[in-house]
C-alpha cells in the first residue's frame, strides 16, 4: 500500500531524512519510535504533503502511484490521514462543520452524493460515543479550548469519520493520562482493520502495550537504524535510545 | 505552499460579478454646483423654504472647505464642478404606486442583482425602499408599517409629508458644518430614506433599501435619517452593488440615528459597491459619514458592517453615547483587494453615565490594497463608568497588502475602564494545512478560515444579510448543519 | 509662528557670532536648516498629528536664554556619583566632569571636540521635531565610542544637573556601539530648584553588529521644566537595544524614542513608566520600524495619572514591505486616578508585509475594585491597599532594570512618588 524507496528529505539546507526505506502493507501497523529530532514528525509531513521541505532523492508510492506531486487535499482525499501531534485550533469554524465538510469531499472526489444531513449526524454521534466525547465539542471551534485529551480523541473522531486506508497516528499519546489513553486506543483499535493500515509515530512504547504493531522501526538521524517486531520497543523502553544508538555504531 | 498560493490568487482575482449598466434616459442636471445648481435641487422636489435655507447654509459653509486628505488614502483631488449633482430615472408621470408600474427595466436590473422585488414583497419580513440613482422607486409593506404608525419612505416624501420631524431632526447628528463631504451632502443630497418608529413600537421586520449608482458622473449623495422614539426598536438592513464604471464616481451619503430613551436601533450594511478593476482603474469613492445618537437614556445603537467594494472606503459609523446606560456597538469586516484603500473604523463618545461600547473590527488585506482602522474612544470628565472593549484583527493574504490599526483613546474620567486589543497576522499555513489534509480544497480551506476570522461580526448580521454577506466573501455559509 | 520663534532665532545669532565655525561648513548648513525650519513652523504645535497633544508652541511664551557662566555647583547630595561607574556631568548644558582617559577599548569625548568624525552620523532635518532647535543650538555633549568587541563593565552615568532659572540648554550625544560590544548607560535628569528651564537632549545610538545597549532614563525634573528628548537608535544585524525610562517629575516631558531595525536578528525592547500628579504633561512617542526581515521589538509602557495631570503614548510599529518574519508586541497600559486627569494612548500598527506577528494592547481604567476589596477584607486599609496594587502596576517596568544599584534607586524614587498620588487619590 505504502511503498517508501531511499528517500531524503531536507528542510532549508538541514538534511532531515537520509534514505528511509520502508513498506507497509494493508492491515499492517506500523511504529516508528526513536529520540526527539530523529525525523519521526517529518515523514508523517512528507507522506500527507505539507510544504517546507524538499525532497532530495528516493521515491514514496502509494497504492502502486508515485504521489510526491500530489497535494495535500488530494492524498487526504484519496484515503491519506494524518492525526497530528498539535492539532491546530481554528477560531469561528465549528468542528462539525469542518467534518462534513471534509467528508463531502471525499465523497465528491470519489463520484459519490453528499452525505444527508440526518445520516451525518447520526454517523457523527455513534462515533462520538465510542470516543466518549462530549457532543458539545462538535460545536466548539476546531480544537479551540480542547484539552490536550480532547484535541487527541478530535483526531480520532475526524479519522473514525473519513475512513482512511493509512492512517499516519503522530505521537498521538503524547500528553494523555492513562484513562484519555486508553479512550483513544480503543478508538483506534476499533478501526483497525484488514484493509486499513496505520503507521504510530511515538517516542514511547507505552501506546505499543494498548495498541500492538506489527513491525516496529527505530528512527534515528534521519535514517531507520534497526526494525523487528514488538519486542524491539519492549528493549527499547527497557535500555532507552542511547542502547541502539551504541549497538549501531559498534556493529557498523 | 505554492499551490496554495495560486489557487488564493485565482479565488481573490474573481471578477466583479455585478457589472453592467442599464440603460434608461435620466433627467439630469448638467455638471456643476453653485447656488442655482442648488436652487433647482431643491425646486425639483418642491422643497419648502427652510430646507432650501439649509441646503444654501451648508453650502456656503463647504466653499470655505478644504478636501481631507489625511486619512491613509492617495486619491487626486476631485473636481466638483464636473459632477452632475441630480440625476432621477425619467418617469412617465408620477411615481409610481405598485410595482406593476415600475420601469421594467429597473426591475430586470434588481433581479440580475440578486434582489427581485417582486419575490421580495412577498418573501416574509423584508420591505424594500430601492434607490435608483437618486430617486426612490419604489416602496413597499408600507400599509403594514403604517398600521402601526411607522413611517419609512424616501427622504423627499417626508420633506413634503412630514415636514415638522425632518426639521426637528435633520441635521442634528450631523450638522452642515461636520466635514467636508457631509457638508457637501447638505447641500445637494437628493433623497434617501427616511424611518420614524413611534413610542413604544417594535418594527415587525426588517427595513432594507439598497442603494445604486448608475448614471456616468453621476455623484451619489444620499441621506437618511432614522429616529426611533422612546422604547421603540428597528432593524434596518443597507445593501450596495453598483454596475461597473471607467471613471470614478463619488459617493457621499450622511446616515443619521437617533435613539431616544429606551430605544435601539440596528443598522447592518453590506457594502459591495464597484472596486475597480485589478489596477486600481475605476471604482467608487466612498466618503461616508455615518453617525447615531443615543440620545436618551438606556437606548442602544448598533452598527454592523461588511465592507468589500469601493476603490476608496472612508467611513466611521459612530456613537454619541448621550444618555444614561446607553450602549453603543460597531462590527465590521472591510475586505480589501488589488488596488482598494479602506479607512474605516468607528468613534464612541462617552459622554453619559455607566455607558458602554464594544468595537469588532476584522481587516482582511489581499493584492496591493491598503487596509486601515481608525477608531476613537473618548470618555468625557464627567461620564462615569464609562467602559470599552475594542478587538481590532488584521489577515494578511499576500505580501504587497498593508495592513494598520490607529485607535486613538482618549479618557477624562477616573471610573472609565478601556480595553483595546489588535493582532496583525497572515492567514496561517498550519491551519490551511490541517483543512487541506483533512480533504478540503485549498478554496474552501481558505473560505472556512476566512469566515472563522470574521465570524464574530457575520453572526450579527440578520439573517437575510448573512447570506448575502458570505456570498460576497466568497464563502459558503456555515452553520447550515447541526 | 515667526514672531513667535523670533526670540530662539535671536539667541542663535548671539550664539553663532560667538562661535568659529566657517571651519565647517556643513555644520553651518545644517544649522541653516534648523534655521529655516523654526522660521517656517517655530517650535513642534499641535497642528501636527505627531504632536496633537502636546503643544511647545507654548514655550513662545517664555524668555529663555542660554546660560553664560555658571558658578561651582554642589554635587554632593547628586544620587549615585558615589558609585563606580563611569561619570559624566553636566550643569546647566554645559559639560562639568568628563572621565579621564580610560584605556582604547573606549572613549568619551567632549561633542565639540569631534564633531569632522561624527559628521556623517549627524541626520538633516526632516520633519518637524525638535531636532531643529536642538541642531541649532548644538554644541554641547559627548560622544561615547565603544569599540568593537568591548564589554564594559560599568555603566557609564550620565547626569545632567539643572541649577539656573529661566535658561535653556541643548545637548547632543552620540553613542557607538561597537561590533560585540556591550554597555549600560544611565541618563539621571536633575534640578535643584524649582526653576523653570527649557532642555533638549538627543541622543543617537549607532548599535553595530551584535552588539547590546541598555539605556535606563529617569526624569526628575524641576516642577516648571520643560523636557524634551529624542532617542534615535540604528540597529544592525544581531544588535539588541533596551530602553527603560521612568518620568517622575517635571512640567512637561516629551520623549521620542524611535528605533531603526535593519538587520537580521535585530531587537529592541521598550519599557516606560510615568508617574504623573499635579499639572504634569508627559508624552511618550516611539516608532519603531522593522526595515528588515527577523527583527523583533517588545514595548511595554505604563502610566498612571493623578491631580490635573496629562499622560500620553503613541506607539508606532511600522513593518517595511518584504521585511518578513517579524514578531512586534506592543502594550500601553494605564490607571487614571482623577477624573481631572486624562490618559491620551495610541498604539498604531503600520504594517506593509505579510508574514508577521503583531500585537497591541492598550488599557485604561481605575484600580480593581475586586483587588481592593480582597485586600480590605484581609484588614488593609484603602490608602495602603490601593498604594499596593499602583506599586504592583508599576513594579513590572521597574523590575526590567537588571543593574541592582540602580533598580534600588529607582524602586525608591517611585515608591515615594507612588505613595504621594497614591494617598492623593483616596
Amino acid at each position: 500500500m505504502l511503498e517508501i524507496k531511499d528517500l531524503h528529505v531536507k528542510v532549508g539546507e538541514k538534511p532531515i531524512l537520509k534514505g528511509i526505506n520502508i513498506q507497509v502493507q494493508p492491515g499492517e501497523i506500523h511504529a516508528i519510535m526513536g529520540p526527539n529530532g530523529s525525523g519521526k514528525s517529518t515523514l508523517g509531513n512528507i507522506i500527507s504533503g505539507r510544504g517546507g521541505y524538499e525532497i532530495t532523492d528516493g521515491t514514496i508510492y502509494f497504492e502502486g502511484k508515485d504521489i510526491h506531486e500530489d497535494l495535500p487535499e488530494q492524498r487526504a482525499r484519496n484515503g491519506i490521514f494524518l492525526a497530528f501531534q498539535y492539532p491546530v485550533e481554528i477560531p469561528g469554524v465549528t468542528n462539525i462543520y469542518m467534518l462534513k465538510a471534509a467528508l463531502n469531499a471525499k465523497r465528491r472526489a470519489q463520484g459519490l452524493d453528499e452525505i444527508d444531513a440526518m445520516d451525518f449526524i447520526t454517523l457523527v454521534k455513534d462515533k462520538l460515543k465510542a470516543l466518549k466525547m462530549d457532543e458539545s465539542l462538535l460545536y466548539r471551534d476546531i480544537n479551540s479550548g480542547f484539552s490536550g485529551g480532547e484535541k487527541k480523541r478530535n483526531e480520532i473522531l475526524q479519522m473514525a469519520i473519513l475512513e482512511p486506508k493509512l492512517a499516519i497516528l503522530d505521537e498521538t499519546d503524547s500528553g494523555l493520562d492513562i484513562d484519555a489513553l486508553r479512550t483513544v486506543s480503543d478508538g483506534i483499535n476499533a478501526l483497525r482493520s484488514p484493509k486499513r493500515a496505520m503507521i504510530l509515530v511515538t517516542h514511547y512504547q507505552r501506546l505499543l502495550d494498548y495498541i500492538k504493531p506489527d513491525f516496529v522501526h527505530v528512527l534515528s538521524k534521519g535514517k531507520i537504524i534497526k526494525s523487528g517486531d514488538h519486542s524491539l520497543a519492549l528493549e527499547l523502553e527497557k535500555s532507552g535510545y542511547e542502547w541502539i544508538n551504541d549497538e549501531t555504531t559498534q556493529s557498523s | 505552499m505554492a499551490n496554495d498560493n495560486q489557487q488564493l490568487d485565482d479565488m481573490l482575482s474573481q471578477e466583479y460579478e455585478h457589472g453592467f449598466i442599464t440603460d434608461i434616459e435620466t433627467d439630469t442636471i448638467p455638471p456643476g454646483l453653485d447656488e442655482t445648481v442648488i436652487g433647482m435641487i431643491s425646486h425639483k422636489k418642491n422643497e419648502p423654504e427652510f430646507m432650501l435655507q439649509w441646503r444654501l447654509q451648508a453650502y456656503q459653509h463647504w466653499l470655505t472647505m478644504k478636501e481631507p486628505h489625511w486619512a491613509q488614502h492617495h486619491f487626486k483631488p476631485i473636481d466638483y464642478q464636473e459632477i452632475s449633482y441630480y440625476s432621477a430615472p425619467k418617469l412617465d408621470k408620477d411615481r409610481p404606486k405598485s410595482l406593476d408600474e415600475v420601469d421594467p427595466e429597473l426591475l430586470a436590473t434588481y433581479a440580475k442583482l440578486g434582489i427581485p422585488l417582486k419575490e421580495q414583497e412577498m418573501l416574509a419580513g423584508v420591505a424594500v425602499d430601492a434607490v435608483f440613482d437618486s430617486v426612490s422607486v419604489a416602496t413597499t409593506f408600507k400599509g403594514k408599517l403604517s398600521e402601526l404608525g411607522i413611517i419609512f419612505c424616501s427622504f423627499s416624501e417626508a420633506v413634503q409629508e412630514h415636514p415638522e420631524l425632518i426639521k426637528q431632526y435633520l441635521g442634528t447628528v450631523v450638522p452642515y458644518t461636520d466635514n467636508f463631504f457631509a457638508t457637501l451632502n447638505s447641500a445637494v443630497f437628493t433623497d434617501g430614506s427616511f424611518v420614524y418608529i413611534p413610542k413604544g413600537v417594535r418594527c415587525p421586520m426588517e427595513l432594507s433599501t439598497y442603494f445604486r449608482i448608475n448614471a456616468a458622473s453621476t455623484g451619489q449623495f444620499e441621506r437618511t435619517l432614522i429616529i426611533a422614539d422612546e422604547g421603540s426598536y428597528v432593524s434596518y438592513l443597507e445593501g450596495c452593488t453598483a454596475p461597473m464604471r471607467d471613471e470614478n464616481q463619488l459617493h457621499a451619503a450622511v446616515v443619521e440615528l437617533i435613539a431616544l430613551k429606551d430605544a435601539q436601533i440596528k443598522y447592518s450594511t453590506v457594502q459591495n459597491w464597484y472596486p475597480g478593476d485589478k489596477d486600481g482603474k475605476g471604482g467608487i469613492y466612498n466618503f461616508v459619514t455615518k453617525r447615531g445618537d443615543c440620545r436618551g437614556s438606556n437606548s442602544k445603537i448598533s452598527w454592523t458592517q461588511v465592507e468589500t467594494g469601493s476603490a476608496i472606503t472612508w467611513k466611521y459609523p459612530s456613537v454619541v453615547l448621550q444618555g444614561d446606560n446607553s450602549v453603543g456597538e460597531f462590527y465590521s469586516v472591510a475586505v480589501t483587494n488589488n488596488m482598494q484603500q479602506a479607512d474605516t473604523g468607528t468613534k464612541m463618545y462617552h459622554l453619559g453615565n455607566n455607558t458602554s461600547s464594544t468595537v469588532i473590527s476584522k481587516g482582511i488585506s489581499a493584492g496591493r490594497s491598503q487596509n486601515s482602522y481608525r477608531g476613537l474612544i473618548k470618555v468625557a470628565k464627567n461620564a462615569k463608568n464609562a467602559r470599552n472593549y475594542t478587538q481590532c484583527d488584521s489577515l494578511l493574504m499576500g505580501d504587497q497588502c498593508g495592513a494598520h490599526t490607529f485607535p486613538y483613546i482618549e479618557a477624562k474620567n477616573a471610573s472609565s475602564h478601556l480595553e483595546h486589543e489588535a493582532t496583525t497576522s497572515k492567514i496561517s499555513e498550519d491551519q490551511l494545512f490541517y483543512l487541506l489534509q483533512r480533504g478540503l480544497s485549498s478554496e474552501d480551506a481558505i473560505s472556512m478560515v476566512v469566515n472563522g476570522f470574521c465570524k464574530r461580526v457575520l453572526k450579527e448580521l440578520p439573517m437575510e444579510f448573512a447570506v448575502e454577506a458570505q456570498k460576497l466573501l466568497g464563502i459558503s455559509l456555515e452553520g447550515s448543519i447541526g | 509662528m515667526i514672531e513667535l520663534a523670533s526670540s530662539y532665532i535671536d539667541h542663535y545669532k548671539s550664539f553663532s557670532n560667538e562661535r568659529e565655525e566657517t571651519k565647517l561648513p556643513w555644520l553651518n548648513n545644517l544649522r541653516q536648516d534648523a534655521l529655516l525650519q523654526l522660521q517656517k513652523v517655530g517650535l513642534p504645535n499641535s497642528h501636527l498629528e505627531d504632536w496633537k497633544y502636546t503643544d511647545l508652541s507654548i514655550l513662545h511664551n517664555h524668555e529663555f536664554s542660554l546660560p553664560c557662566h555658571t558658578e561651582e555647583p554642589d554635587l554632593s547630595n547628586i544620587e549615585l556619583l558615589n558609585e563606580d561607574f563611569y561619570h559624566i556631568v553636566f550643569v546647566n548644558g554645559k559639560l562639568h566632569h568628563i572621565p579621564d582617559e580610560i584605556n582604547s577599548s573606549f572613549t568619551i569625548k567632549p561633542l565639540n571636540q569631534c564633531y569632522s568624525s561624527i559628521k556623517n552620523l549627524i541626520s538633516p532635518i526632516t520633519q518637524p521635531s525638535i531636532r531643529a532647535i536642538n541642531t541649532l543650538f548644538m554644541d554641547q555633549g559627548v560622544v561615547i565610542d565603544i569599540k568593537e568587541g568591548t564589554i564594559l563593565e560599568k555603566p557609564i552615568h550620565l547626569v545632567y544637573l539643572t541649577t539656573e532659572n529661566q535658561i535653556m540648554s541643548h545637548l547632543r550625544n552620540v553613542i557607538l556601539s561597537g561590533k560585540n560590544s556591550q554597555c549600560q548607560i544611565i541618563e539621571n535628569h536633575i534640578a535643584q530648584n524649582n526653576h523653570a528651564y527649557f532642555s533638549t537632549v538627543i541622543t543617537d545610538i549607532h548599535s553595530a553588529e551584535n552588539s547590546l545597549t541598555a539605556l535606563f532614563k529617569v526624569t526628575r525634573e524641576s516642577e516648571n521644566s520643560y523636557h524634551v528628548s529624542q532617542n534615535n537608535v540604528i540597529q544592525a544585524a544581531n544588535s539588541q537595544f533596551d530602553y527603560h525610562s521612568f518620568d517622575l517629575s517635571g512640567k512637561l516631558i516629551r520623549h521620542d524614542i524611535n528605533s531603526e531595525l535593519n538587520g537580521a536578528g535585530a531587537n529592541c525592547n521598550l519599557y516606560g513608566l510615568f508617574a504623573l500628579d499635579g499639572k504634569q504633561h508627559v508624552d511618550t512617542h516611539s516608532r519603531v520600524a522593522h526595515n528588515h526581515s527577523h527583527t523583533y521589538s517588545n514595548e511595554i509602557f505604563k502610566g498612571i495619572a493623578d491631580g490635573r495631570s496629562k499622560g500620553i503614548f503613541n506607539g508606532k510599529v511600522i513593518v517595511k514591505q518584504d521585511a518578513q518574519q517579524i514578531n512586534a508586541a506592543q502594550q500601553s497600559k494605564n490607571i487614571l486616578l482623577s477624573n481631572r486627569a486624562e490618559i491620551d494612548t495610541k498604539p498604531e500598527l503600520e504594517i506593509y508585509a505579510d508574514d508577521v506577528k503583531c500585537s497591541h494592547g492598550a488599557t485604561v481604567g481605575n484600580l480593581n475594585e475586586d483587588s481592593l476589596f480582597y485586600l480590605q477584607s484581609r484588614g488593609v486599609d484603602l490608602t495602603a491597599a490601593k498604594n499596593m496594587l499602583i506599586h504592583g502596576f508599576a513594579k513590572e517596568i521597574v523590575n526590567t532594570i537588571d543593574l541592582e544599584i540602580l533598580r534600588k534607586n529607582i524602586n525608591a524614587h517611585v515608591v515615594e512618588k507612588l505613595n504621594l498620588t497614591g494617598r492623593r487619590a483616596s
